[in-house]
């Protein structure tokens, strides 16, 4: 993702008090968020995805192609590349050069109620960036250590011996009692309590 | 959108866990991770077996082909080219096809036979015993045949029997070389 030039923010309104506390809030949130427990993630989780395992849809291979689009080409018109943009800025937030950090503290001075500078544009985007970080933490932090997830594959390596005509029921009677050993390992594992 | 801005948010910010374009289900290190979808699958499969098993012992052919034809026609995964999906369909439809030529439905057995084949082209146990299967159903036709008087028709469904019979013995016995190799 490359950087984009710093706004001008000569024209930015100012915000009022709630609105204010809001938007710190949310910054201190993505700057620097609070641990999230794995079950909660696992609630959210549950509560965004219908079924997480689930092949993309149409329609989400053609967005996923539109965000990266937007990502690849600096275009702020999508929303989730904004998003993305925004959540780098409050993760790492590019040092303030003099002239600006000038203009602001100016700005600040003429109106002391007004302390927060708007440097997302909108509060809501701010918030939102908060609302992904807290999301991603946790991934982020096991991407060194994903948990092994048992596969879908061939049910071969359950039998050993012939096939005899009238077992069929037998046979998926094991092979269902294996594979739901090995979704609830999946579950346990995908919410961190293996 | 199925699952909204905060699936899209999601994805964004897990990084793309999901590549748009890859195929879970063809994945050659195995499939996607088991899911519930599957096992849904897999447990429905179960059920329906389970009461065909019930049917059977009443002699009820019509009931224990319905149960069985819910499994085949039934609701599948998202991935329906999991090996597990295509093996226990395959299965049934084997189950299906030894039951009806025990009822001398043999058209409707064989056709049985060669949907399950389709969906097991690797060299297993599930394609072996569908070549058994085949062979049974063959088998039953000459003798059915032969109690009709039709004799030469019956020596060609032995012939096909006895192939059948054949090939369902080379597969099992590579994947018993498979299994254990050099005994």
């Amino acid at each position: 993702m490359t950087s984009s030039p710093p706004p001008d923010d000569s024209a930015e309104p100012w915000l009022d008090t709630d609105t204010e506390t809001a938007l710190a809030e949310a910054l201190r949130a993505a700057f620097a968020p609070a641990e999230l427990l794995p079950a909660r993630h696992a609630q959210i989780l549950a509560a965004a995805l219908e079924d997480p395992f689930a092949a993309p849809t149409q329609e989400e291979v053609r967005e996923s192609e539109r965000l990266r689009h937007a990502l690849e080409s600096d275009d702020d018109a999508h929303a989730g590349a904004a998003l993305a943009r925004a959540l780098a800025a409050a993760a790492r937030p590019a040092p303030l050069s003099e002239p600006r950090a000038r203009r602001v503290a100016e700005r600040a001075v003429r109106s002391r109620t007004n302390v927060v500078f708007v440097a997302f544009g909108a509060a809501a985007l701010a918030a939102a960036a908060a609302f992904a970080l807290f999301l991603a933490r946790p991934t982020l932090e096991a991407q060194g250590d994903r948990p092994a997830l048992a596969r879908s594959r061939s049910t071969a390596e359950l039998f050993h011996e012939r096939f005899e005509p009238g077992q069929a029921t037998a046979r998926i009677d094991r092979i269902v009692s294996l594979r739901e050993r090995e979704l609830r390992d999946n579950q346990y594992a995908l919410w961190g309590v293996r | 959108m199925r699952r909204g801005a905060c699936a899209l948010l999601l994805a964004l910010a897990l990084g793309g866990c999901r590549k748009a374009a890859s195929d879970p289900c063809a994945d050659a290190e195995g499939g996607a991770p088991v899911g519930p979808a599957l096992l849904a699958f897999l447990s429905r499969s179960r059920a329906a077996h389970h009461r065909a098993d019930a049917f059977e012992e009443r002699n009820d052919l019509k009931g224990t082909e319905v149960e069985l034809d819910a499994v085949i026609h039934g609701p599948k995964p998202a991935c329906p080219s999991a090996a597990e999906v295509r093996e226990v369909l395959a299965d049934t439809h084997a189950r299906l096809g030894d039951l009806q030529s025990r009822h001398g439905d043999f058209a409707a057995a064989l056709a049985n036979v060669e949907q399950g084949l389709a969906l097991v082209p690797e060299q297993g146990y599930f394609r072996g015993h569908l070549f058994e299967i085949r062979g049974l159903v063959e088998e039953r036709q000459s003798k059915a045949l032969a109690g009709r008087g039709d004799i030469a028709g019956a020596v060609s469904a032995e012939e096909r029997a006895l192939a059948a019979f054949q090939e369902a013995m080379r597969i099992q016995s590579e994947v018993i070389e498979k299994a254990a190799p050099g005994r």
